[in-house]
Parts: structure tokens; sequence; C-alpha cells
């Protein structure tokens, strides 16, 4: 369904090495227009190297990343990133915080505050502006780190186990949470995750990466209809996915 | 209950100094401590009254001193402490030497400030300037080493330069140990103007100890040491509401 949509994003035999070790060896990818792909593999298997090197904080060494058709060097500040931590800078208020990517672009306080101001009800977190971020819960504090990284830039969001830090109960709802807010956002989404339900609960597609020298091992469409709801977790089509998956490990 | 046992641990300090207090009081009452020796409190209270109006103008004298010396400080901590933030090489360059400054006793300088800038105000500014600045700059230069180095990596990855970076991660994270910084210089900073009025000058509190210590007025030397005590922790409490102003994130942490 998702193949007639544009490439947003794009890699093409992307290599890095550390100290004369691959830390990724050869990785193509594409992410499609408002499409939810998943990267999981084992700890250790160069999925954050990946993200450094698609969100500009380091140089990949061979290959090529594309944003939109064309291959882009300085990508700085045109892909958004989050991290598992939610890095909230303990000294900004919420709004300040989500504000952030905008005030260091430039924009005046004022404008930055009225532009995200919208935004604090999709993301639940109305009411809680003008809180500091240790003033809210993990779950919340996620959200707003969330809602920070939209700001950011709204097409390509790249998350690094975002819901990796928090208990299972606050995971599955933040799930549930992330699925129905991008209903809306319709943001074109790389997820970074350990975990396989979640993976393929959240996904259009799943890359399934090797150990180091980390290559995609295995492209997965997953086939289930949107909206997501929990019960398709132990439908047919789902425990195929998971048996696949785990088979693949 | 934290802010409640927070409270009561003000109490036995509290108790301890009015026992010390009385204790002392006795002592020179019962004619056990001679008071040319040791005046009593009482009369050290008595004689800070009578003596406060001549003493106005050498208050005012040292507060400007100190106040002076101590803003000075604080900019030029800060802006040094930038500089050497940016350029790894100045840091490298001037941190022994910032050390080394420090081991140069200002007793032996105050006389040579003394020749070098006069006896009025500038010496001695100087001086609490020089007392100051050392802790100051050693604590801000340490919490900005120990910036979060994840929300350094975000910011940088949102397109923000080195002085963004300082902006929004670097400096407000490194502010409480500025602050703790400050604090200690602040009670330096009253002590440092009187130790240098104390080596030279026309006026100000050290001045006026010292001529009260060559008429053995031991009692006007003990009102002038409560006036330094005074000054210092009203500076000290200065500083904690500036920082409660300041950083109003960390005061709602408190709660």
């Amino acid at each position: 369904m998702t193949s007639s949509l544009k490439n947003r994003l794009e890699l093409v035999g992307v290599k890095k090495t550390f100290e004369d070790t691959f830390a990724v060896s050869d990785v193509s990818l594409v992410l499609r227009e408002s499409e939810f792909v998943s990267i999981i593999g084992p700890s250790g298997c160069g999925k954050s190297t990946l993200f450094n090197m698609i969100s500009g904080l380091i140089v990949e060494d061979e290959g090529e990343i594309r944003i939109d058709g064309a291959p882009v060097k300085a990508r700085k500040g045109l892909v958004s990133y989050m991290y598992q931590k939610d890095l909230l800078l303990s000294w900004l208020k919420i709004i300040d915080n989500v504000a952030l990517p905008l005030r260091v672009k430039g924009v005046s306080k004022k404008e930055a505050r009225s532009e995200v101001a919208d935004l604090f009800k999709t993301f639940g977190l109305e009411g809680f502006e003008h809180k500091y971020p240790h003033q809210l819960s993990g779950g919340m504090r996620q959200r707003a780190a969330l809602m920070r990284t939209y700001v950011y830039s709204r097409d390509i969001m790249l998350l690094d186990e975002p819901f990796g830090g928090l208990d299972a109960l606050t995971k599955a709802k933040m799930q549930d949470w992330l699925l129905g807010v991008n209903d809306e956002l319709k943001a074109s989404i790389l997820f970074i995750t350990h975990d396989i339900e979640e993976a393929i609960y959240l996904s259009d597609r799943i890359y399934l990466m090797s150990d180091r020298p980390s290559t995609i091992k295995e492209e997965i469409c997953v086939d289930l209809p949107r909206p997501r709801y929990r019960e398709m977790m132990v439908s047919e089509t789902f425990i195929q996915l998971k048996k696949k998956l785990l088979h693949s490990f | 209950m934290m802010k409640k046992s927070a409270n009561t641990g003000k109490w036995p300090a509290a108790v301890f100094l009015a026992v010390l207090t009385a204790l002392w009081e006795l002592s020179v009452r019962s004619g056990w401590v001679d008071a040319y020796t040791l005046p009593a409190p009482s009369s050290v209270i008595r004689v800070l009254f009578s003596e406060l109006p001549g003493l106005r103008s050498h208050i005012w004298i040292t507060l400007q001193e100190a106040g002076i010396g101590f803003l000075a400080a604080i900019g030029f901590s800060i802006a040094l402490a930038l500089l050497m933030d940016f350029v790894p090489m100045v840091k490298k360059g001037l941190y022994p030497i910032l050390v080394l400054s420090q081991t140069v006793p200002i007793i032996v300088l105050a006389p040579l400030f003394g020749m070098w800038f006069g006896f009025g105000m500038l010496p001695k500014i100087v001086i609490v300037m020089l007392v100051c600045f050392f802790p100051i700059i050693v604590s801000l230069l340490d919490g900005l080493e120990a910036a979060d180095q994840d929300e350094l990596h975000l910011i940088e990855g949102m397109g923000a330069g080195q002085l963004q970076q300082f902006r929004w991660v670097k400096f407000p994270g490194a502010l409480v140990n500025l602050f703790s910084g400050i604090r200690i210089a602040a009670t330096y900073s009253i002590m440092g103007a009187v130790i240098g009025e104390w080596l030279g000058g026309t006026g100000g509190l050290g001045v006026y100890m010292l001529r009260v210590r060559h008429s053995f007025a031991l009692d006007k030397m003990f009102a002038a040491i409560l006036i330094v005590v005074v000054l210092s922790i009203a500076v000290f409490k200065g500083i904690d509401l500036l920082q409660r102003v300041l950083m109003p994130w960390a005061v709602s942490k408190e709660k």
C-alpha cells in the first residue's frame, strides 16, 4: 500500500567504521511518506550509530543518505532525533523545552511559544505548559520529548527506543498513544526498538538488523490494518509475524 | 517532612550559641575574665549602638568596596570561563596560573597594591576581586565541564553552534555550581575589603578596627566584628534570594 508514496529518507550502501571495526557495514533502507518503520536488532548492533549518521552528528564513510530524493551532506537540523532519555532541559518549562528547536533557529520566545501552544492538546499535555520537567511523570516527559521532536522536524522523525526506559504498563499506554497521535500527525517515523511486539504493533514495515558488522538482514511488511488496537496482538497475522521475527533473530 | 527536619535542624545551633554567649557574659560579670581582655556581650551590644552613627560611613565604604569587587569578580569570572570554555588552549594555559595565583598570600599583596593603586578604594576593590574571583571561576568551570553530553548532542543536532550550546545547555546547567561559588565568594567579599583596609587606608571597617585596637577599646573592636559577621550573613542570604529568583526550577524541586 505504501509503495506508491514517495521516499522521504533513503540510505544507500551506508558504511561506518570506528577504529578498524565496522559499526555499520552496508546498510540500505527506505522510509516513505507517512510511514512507520521499525529497526530491530541485538543491542550494540550499530542502530544508534545509524541514527547519528542520519541526523548528521557523525559522517558516513561510504554510501549515500538521501532526503526527499536528493543526497544531503549537511543534515543537521533536517531530521529530528529522539533518544531513550527524554533529555528535557530541567531549567526550561515544558513549553520552552518543546519550543527549543525554534529558539535555536532564532525565533523569539513569544513567537516560539505561540507556535507550539496548540500542539499540547494533540499530545495530551494540556495544562502542563508551565510546569518544569521534574514535575511530570516518566510517560508525560516522553510525550513532551516526542512533541519537541515533532516541532523540530515534523516530517522525518528518528525515535531511538523512546519507550525503552518505561515500565511495561506505561509503555503499552504510550504505544497506543503514539499510534493515536500519529494518525493525526502523519509523520514519517523511523523507530529503533528491541521489542518485537512493539515493532509489529506500531510499524508498517520492519527492518531486521544483524549483529556487528551490522547490515539489514531482512525486511518484513506488517499486514495489519490501521487503526491498530491491542487485541490485534493475539490475531493470527500478528502471531505469524512474531514467529517469523523470532526465527530470524 | 523534609522541610520540618530542616527547620528543627537550626535549633541546636541557636541554643548552643545562646548558651555560649550566656557563659561568656557570666564569666566576665563574675570577674573570672577581665573586661578589658574580653568585653561582655552586653557591653559589646551597648557600644555597638552608641557607635553606630559614627560607624555608618565606615560601613558604607566597606560595603562599596566589597560590592564593587564582588560584582567585578562575578563578571570577570563569567567572561573568562566563557573564553576558557570556547578555546581549550586558553584553559590549558590559564588554569594552572589561576591556581598558582591563589598561593600568594593576600597579606603580602595588599601593601603592594597600596603602592600601585594608592590608598583609596581601588586597592581594596582589587583585593576583594582577587579573593572572590577564584571560587567563582573554579566552580563555574567545573559546572561547564560537567555538561550532559547527550543534551549537547541533542541541541547540536538541532543545528546549534557553540554559542547556542553554551546559552541553552552549558550555562544554565552550570548555574548551580556558579551559585555555590558565588556564595563562598560572598562571605569572602566583606572580609577581603576589611583586610585591605586594615593594611592601609583612610576609611572603612578595617580602618576603624585598626584605630580601636590602637586605643585598646576591645568592646568597639568586637562591635565591629559583629557588624562584619552580620554584613557577611546578609550578603550570603541575599545571594540565596537571588538564586531563588534566577533558578525557579530548582525552587519548585524543593517543594
